[in-house]
């Protein structure tokens, strides 16, 4: 056999020596072959068992991507698998592809499982505010938005389509009301977080409904918050009221409240 | 951790690495290599962070690069033509094909309750032998594999529905 044809073999029956699909005769020649094969001699190796059954850190790394690219199945495993693992949740927290908190909508909805419509989620990198308005239990059930997001709009979550809506602001304020239908019992907001707490420091944010009532309470990890550090909130209601709500940012040491912005919300009737 | 700083770092680790083609990577590549810092972190405390981040950043570029030409294997073999270009879900930026299978094969076994078949396949993906499992196990060479065998089939099946990885065990893709 040449050499062209053994790393052929090797390739042929990569997938299945990863998987102890070969029997011990192929399995000896597979693990003679990949020796000195610079792509396929870490097979041979031993591995940290510790670092096995969690989701690859590529794969967190471009999870927003991975959302739109990988088979459906495929990705359904990995939600379920950050959903349930605490440490992979974490990673997907330090990149801020998702933080969740879903004990304000709990309450109200109950059981719902937010994380499998999150996925594939690309929040704009400019966006101060962005707010993702969907509709419970009919999705989707959006009003026309204010401002669209130039990027992800329409953005197509299990085969859902959602309007991702961003106030075109600064850090602060929302310039122009936030349309809700008159259904709608929950909406996703996304907060850019400070960079200039001190590190080690835990924060809290607290969204105050129309009638200054906490809608929303979430509790951070330590600062620093990397860049893009967007926090997520799940906002939910049975119904939500016309007015001004605030986000406030409550950092740990510090005695003065952070404003982090303001937005207006109109239901239709 | 200051991220600020450990970003940073990256950034001067895999700046000049990479070729102007693939400069797109750059940001990444330093969300990569976060993770990876993160779960070093975790399993022991660093004493040595600019020392960690090094080993961190040349190691993620090695398995950038390395699933790069691996992935492209895996694929190639299957296809009449060698200019077909990889699927997207095959990129090599998702990660290397065979780690994200035996994740999947992991998940299914814990979201079907196999803790038999989870314990082989830990055992397995790290690379250890049929031998010192079988030992482990107290059982003999040959009933090892059968029970890996039997353990592989819900797995297979959820793996072959797949269209992308379907051929990847010998059965044909979808037209």
């Amino acid at each position: 056999m040449t050499d062209k044809q053994q790393r052929a073999w090797v390739d042929e029956h990569a997938i299945a020596f990863a998987l102890g699909m070969l029997d011990d005769e192929e399995e000896r020649r597979f693990l003679e072959a990949i020796q000195n094969d610079v792509e396929f001699a870490e097979l041979a190796s031993a591995r940290d068992s510790e670092s096995i059954g969690h989701i690859p850190a590529a794969l967190i790394a471009r999870w927003d991507a991975a959302g739109r690219v990988l088979d459906e199945n495929e990705f359904h495993l990995l939600e379920q698998h950050a959903h349930d693992c605490v440490s992979c949740r974490e990673e997907l927290e330090l990149l801020a592809h998702g933080v969740l908190e879903t004990s304000g909508i709990s309450r109200h909805t109950g059981g719902i499982d937010w994380r499998s419509w999150l996925g594939g989620i690309v929040l704009g990198a400019a966006a101060m505010f962005a707010l993702i308005m969907i509709t419970h239990p009919s999705l989707p059930g959006l009003q026309s938005p204010i401002t669209r997001v130039s990027g992800p709009s329409n953005s197509k979550l299990q085969g859902k389509i959602i309007d991702v809506v961003t106030p075109q602001a600064m850090r602060g304020t929302t310039p122009e009301p936030i349309r809700l239908s008159a259904d709608a019992t929950v909406f996703l907001l996304a907060v850019n977080l400070p960079t200039d707490v001190a590190a080690g420091a835990t924060a809290t944010i607290v969204v105050f409904d129309a009638s200054s009532s906490i809608l929303s309470r979430t509790t951070l990890g330590p600062a620093p918050w990397i860049p893009p550090s967007t926090q997520i909130l799940i906002l939910g209601d049975p119904h939500f009221d016309v007015g001004e709500y605030r986000v406030e940012l409550r950092v740990e040491g510090e005695s003065a409240v952070r404003s982090l912005g303001r937005f207006s919300i109109e239901v239709e009737r | 951790m200051d991220w600020q700083t450990v970003r940073r770092a990256l950034r001067r680790h895999f700046g000049p690495k990479l070729d102007p083609a693939d400069a797109h990577e750059l940001d990444d590549l330093i969300q990569e290599g976060c993770v990876r810092l993160l779960r070093a972190a975790r399993r022991e405390p660093v004493e040595d962070l600019q020392g960690l981040i090094t080993v961190i950043a040349r190691r993620t570029f090695q398995d950038w690069l390395r699933r790069r030409y691996r992935n492209e294997r895996l694929w190639k073999p299957l296809e009449a033509s060698d200019e077909l270009a990889i699927p997207p879900a095959v990129d090599p930026r998702f990660g290397d094909l065979i780690e994200r299978i035996e994740f999947m094969v992991l998940e299914v076994f814990q979201r079907e309750a196999r803790p038999e078949c989870e314990k082989l396949a830990r055992g397995w993906f790290s690379r250890r032998s049929w031998k010192e499992l079988a030992e482990e196990l107290g059982l003999s060479h040959a009933a090892v594999r059968k029970r890996w065998s039997r353990c592989l089939e819900l797995p297979r099946r959820v793996l072959a529905a797949n269209p992308l990885l379907r051929p990847l065990f010998g059965e044909e893709k979808d037209d």
